[in-house]
């Protein structure tokens, strides 16, 4: 059984969630006050974190940046009021995997989480599967998110590991940007082309000896990129 | 200060260059008075005039540097109050916006909470999943979701009509004690995890005042909600006591609350204002309820102060209500 931890200050909204993500087969911890937030993230084995962002005691998006600061790569979705792109941005950027707007469809928040276990399960199929790719001297690994390139071992995030993966199973071949979108963030609209653009500068510098002229990922004009594997 | 940033910050340098510019202005003024008053001096000694009319000539030059001294003080001291003045007006500009900015969050933020608990009670009472005796627990929930929509709607209105026109009291003869009673009662149940003791202190059992009992109450109710909601205890001690002479009637309301700063007993009761950082706003709220509270009291001619000892302490309310002696006898207890 799965395990979330609901950050929610409000009580009736932790209550209708708490009854349907129960209903669905979910194990829910729930904390009400941004000060017990991390007490309760070292204490417990999660696999999802429902993150309010207004929150008494300490907010949502600082939370977010702590948890990250210790390596953890636990999925985190934000479920909040803040329903500007700047502020769902901002979200994202301090570490977040998914953002919904208050007030939400419970289906959507659902199929949602259900998503994110879905791309965890492709990343990460389980420990008795060899989760780990080479080429010409080069690693990535798909378990610990840790990839080795000509400067050394660099630890990745979670959608930086999908974005390579989701290049890797397809070499070769051209993969549009909008693929790449549906793959690894899901079928909603943030984040934009450009964002991915940023991720694949992010993986050429640690990848390529020459981020300027990419030997590994090939940027096909106006279509999306190309894992291309030498050896 | 730190959250009123940029604007505040060049307006303050702005004001102290000007003040520093004016001082150098008078310093150079006095030092170059006080040369040229020393020059012609010496020329008229020079020129071998007697003492009696260097007297005189110092004389006149003496009220002719005093006169133009008065002048320039005088225009630096306009120059100064309108400096003064621009940066007061920018940094109360800057408050407003900041406060405004933090009411549209907060409103979005308690406008949205509700909302989306309604939603996802409304999914869960259409869900097959749900057993029934769950659905049967969300309807007062849901009920209470509306209560706190409504509430906030009612405030923000009555705060458009207040910049509109002005609160218009709708006066009549009510029983004060009966309104204090009856709002404590209603919001003795405020919070579950916490209890509520409330000392009464003096409170007649009838006390007719000429008024008007629906703002009144608002007033009174903004101010107990404040003590209720920002209390942490794990019991909530409210006093509250009643005075009464034939001018005036004080309600006294003192809690164990998480008490105020300096900072925040200044803006406590400006439009908007909410204590604390926006994204850290604990309690549900707009902002708005200590300000109609304040408005409601002005418009009784009478005021609401507030006093804390600092953070942790606890803060104390006092309303002053003025009774309007064109109607006879008050309390008729």
């Amino acid at each position: 059984m799965k395990t979330i931890l609901l950050v929610e200050d409000d009580p009736n909204v932790a209550d209708g969630l708490i009854i349907n993500l129960e209903a669905d087969g979910y194990q829910v911890v729930h904390v009400d006050n941004g000060n017990q937030v991390m007490n309760e993230f070292g204490k417990g084995n999660f696999d999802l974190v429902l993150m309010d962002i207004m929150l008494p005691g300490r907010d949502g998006l600082t939370l977010t940046k702590e948890i990250r600061k210790t390596g953890s790569v636990l999925p985190i979705i934000f479920i909040t009021a803040r329903d500007q792109t700047d502020q769902k941005v901002e979200g994202l950027l301090a570490g977040g995997d998914d953002y919904i707007t208050k007030p939400f469809d419970v289906s959507e928040l659902l199929a949602r989480i259900q998503g994110i276990f879905r791309r965890q399960a492709w990343l990460d199929p389980g420990e008795e599967t060899e989760n780990e790719f080479e080429f010409d001297g080069r690693s990535i690994n798909f378990t610990t998110y840790t990839a080795k390139g000509p400067g050394g071992e660099v630890q990745l995030t979670r959608k930086e590991c999908m974005v390579m993966k989701y290049l890797i199973e397809r070499t070769g071949k051209v993969v549009s940007r909008d693929q790449l979108l549906d793959a690894v963030w899901g079928y909603h609209t943030y984040p934009t082309n450009r964002t991915i653009d940023n991720f694949i500068l992010r993986l050429r510098k640690i990848f390529e000896y020459d981020p300027k002229k990419s030997e590994y990922i090939e940027t096909i004009r106006g279509v999306g990129y190309r894992f291309t594997k030498k050896n | 200060m730190s959250r009123f940033t940029l604007t505040s910050k060049k307006a303050f340098v702005l004001f102290i260059s000007i003040t520093i510019l004016l001082i150098a202005q008078a310093i150079w003024w006095i030092t170059l008075m006080a040369k040229l008053f020393n020059e012609k001096v010496e020329m008229v000694k020079e020129l071998g005039a007697d003492q009696s009319f260097i007297d005189v000539i110092q004389k006149e030059e003496i009220s002719r540097q005093v006169m133009i001294g008065l002048e320039g003080i005088f225009f630096l001291l306009l120059v100064g109050i309108g400096a003064w003045l621009i940066y007061r007006t920018l940094v109360k500009n800057e408050k407003l916006q900041f406060a405004q900015q933090n009411f549209l969050m907060s409103v979005t933020h308690e406008l949205k909470t509700p909302l989306a608990s309604m939603k996802i009670y409304l999914d869960t009472l259409n869900s097959k999943k749900i057993p029934e005796e769950k659905k049967l627990t969300i309807i007062p929930r849901l009920k209470d979701d509306v209560n706190r929509l409504e509430k906030l709607v009612e405030n923000i209105l009555e705060a458009g009509r207040f910049e509109k026109s002005g609160y218009e009291l709708n006066r009549d003869y009510f029983d004060l004690a009966a309104m204090i009673h009856s709002d404590l009662h209603k919001l003795k149940n405020f919070s579950s995890n916490q209890k509520v003791e409330i000392v009464t202190e003096n409170i007649p059992d009838e006390y007719i005042f000429y008024g008007d009992r629906f703002a009144l109450s608002r007033a009174f109710e903004a101010i107990i909600e404040n003590s209720l909601k920002y209390n942490d205890k794990d019991k909530i001690l409210l006093k509250v006591s009643f005075k009464s002479d034939k001018k005036f009637v004080s309600i006294s309301i003192t809690d164990n609350g998480v008490g105020l700063s300096s900072d925040d007993l200044e803006l406590v009761f400006d439009r908007f204002y909410r204590v604390g950082e926006v994204l850290n706003i604990s309690k549900p709220g707009s902002g708005l309820g200590l300000f109609l509270c304040k408005e409601i009291i002005k418009a009784h001619k009478g005021n609401v102060t507030v006093k804390s000892d600092g953070i942790g302490l606890g803060v104390n309310f006092k309303i002053q209500l003025k009774v309007i002696k064109n109607h006879e006898n008050n309390s008729l207890s």
